[in-house]
């Protein structure tokens, strides 16, 4: 095994691997896309210079990967469908999570109507942009206005985030 | 780019809704090489990570990816190497295996089949002979035999339960309840009987036939077959209330929903009885979306919506405002 494709496999594997998930929204089917990517490049790898080419084939492989993988409607359906029943968190983890679901719902309903609405649709429906517009009747640009706005307003409601956490932990120390 | 020492908010915006062109996605990548970046990203990413309960991304253990890459292009290799001495010693092998599956078949419709029958009383899942699955709701009941025969898959069943069923064409699974038959050849689906009044089928996934002694309906994924016991007549609706089979699939999503119906989802899915104060506003929309969470984080999350709190003990709930103490 060539030790510069290792190298490259290392650098870019979670990186690809996040890109795949923010598009098909399933932590196993990413990973497949992502393996199946590097696959491909594997065998063009006398074709293709992976210093200078590498990259860019792989995150277009990964993306018309994981756009086929959204299209077929068989893998949405057993998306809906699949029962992941382990769910194991420390405590530190499940408060600090539970700490912040509770804040960010209240945050996310205090955002401007079409700026929620917007919100919402990308992160509780997984719709993409393109799909959003439509839905609203609005310019993708607008609905890009929209989500950078939504993601400002959180990040500015949250810039306290490391105190809230904090405070969350000393909290459950004391009731211990 | 001339400015590389700040996160593009619109680009990340733009990468988190899964809407970024490869183009964009690698200079963004590329942008967190630097630490400050890096830092105002994950911050980023943690608050769209709990913004709600499912859609997360998990972290990837390179090392077990690079393994099972090497492990594949190495099964390739082998692949073209097939010569033409492999190809007979694997005809042969066919013929060998489909005798064998042969005589078994003969054989196991020969055999008796001996019936396992299940009672619930508390939520459970229940794996069947062909590795379907049946998420049972507390006082149902179930039978099947201990082997599928070869022409079908027959289920008798009573009460409610969300069925997965593992695919084959050639094989369909068919639940009986009373009168009805159920009828499919892959999908996930929840059953829920009310004695003498009706039987209700609810479709997650795929397609599922209802017969009564004269009628059939088919039920498509997100619509609801009903069959009326008074009327024997079967009736389809082009819904179906995911929320209602949660006790099976952990999953609750709510859209504007209001407090009070929110909670007697709860009450239905984890078998407690919760009684609101009339200090809280009931009615308030709670929009969020739960995965394989507990009723207390629930709780917690869309008490707190409402500004109100919980107090829990043993199956009751009392849910009151956080100012009437």
């Amino acid at each position: 095994m060539e030790q510069s494709f290792k190298d490259f496999f290392y650098q870019y594997f979670d990186k690809l691997h996040a890109y795949a998930h923010t598009i098909v929204l399933d932590n196993a089917e990413a990973k497949d896309i992502v393996q199946h990517a590097f696959i491909k490049l594997w065998e063009r790898r006398s074709a293709i210079n992976l210093q200078n080419d590498g990259a860019r084939y792989i995150y277009r492989a990964v993306y018309n990967l994981s756009l086929n993988a959204v299209r077929n409607k068989a893998t949405r359906d057993k998306h809906n469908a699949s029962l992941t029943a382990s769910n194991v968190y420390s405590i530190r983890h499940y408060v600090e999570e539970k700490e912040l679901a509770a804040r960010l719902t209240s945050g996310i309903e205090n955002l401007p109507e079409k700026c929620r609405e917007v919100f919402k649709k990308s992160r509780y429906d997984g719709l993409k942009y393109a799909e959003i517009a439509n839905a609203m009747g609005i310019s993708i640009k607008t609905v890009e206005v929209h989500m950078t706005k939504a993601l400002k307003m959180l990040k500015e409601q949250f810039s306290d985030l490391a105190i809230i956490l904090f405070a969350a932990l000393i909290s459950i120390i004391n009731k211990i | 780019m001339s400015n590389k020492k700040e996160l593009s908010i619109s680009l990340t915006a733009k990468y988190f809704s899964g809407s970024a062109t490869p183009d964009e996605v690698m200079e963004l990548h590329e942008s967190l090489n630097d630490p400050e970046v890096k830092a105002e990203f994950d911050k980023m990413s943690k608050l769209w990570q709990a913004s709600a309960g499912n859609n997360i991304h998990n972290d990837i253990n390179t090392d077990e990816a690079w393994q099972e890459f090497s492990a594949k292009i190495k099964m390739k290799k082998g692949k073209t190497g097939l010569k033409a001495y492999y190809k007979y010693m694997l005809a042969a092998c066919v013929v060998g295996i489909i005798l064998t599956v042969a005589i078994l078949y003969k054989f196991s419709n020969q055999q008796v089949e001996k019936q396992q029958q299940y009672t619930s009383t508390t939520i459970s899942t229940r794996r069947l002979p062909d590795s379907s699955t049946a998420v049972m709701n507390v006082n149902s009941n179930i039978s099947f035999p201990e082997r599928f025969n070869a022409v079908t898959r027959e289920v008798a069943f009573e009460g409610e339960g969300f069925f997965d069923v593992t695919p084959d064409k050639h094989k369909p699974f068919e639940i009986t309840v009373d009168d009805i038959k159920i009828k499919v050849v892959g999908t996930s689906f929840n059953v829920r009987q009310i004695k003498q009044q009706l039987i209700e089928v609810q479709v997650v996934t795929g397609i599922v036939e209802m017969h009564s002694a004269d009628k059939m309906i088919s039920i498509s994924k997100g619509q609801r077959g009903i069959y009326d016991y008074s009327g024997k007549s079967l009736g389809l609706e082009n819904n179906t209330d995911i929320n209602s089979f949660s006790y099976a699939t952990k999953q609750f999503i709510f859209n504007d929903t209001p407090f009070r119906t929110a909670c007697k989802y709860l009450e239905k899915a984890f078998h407690v009885n919760i009684k609101i104060d009339d200090s809280v506003s009931s009615e308030s929309g709670i929009t969020s979306s739960f995965k394989n969470k507990s009723l207390e984080y629930i709780l917690d999350v869309i008490c707190s919506t409402v500004n109100a709190e919980y107090i829990k003990h043993n199956d009751i709930i009392i849910i009151k405002n956080n100012n009437s103490k």
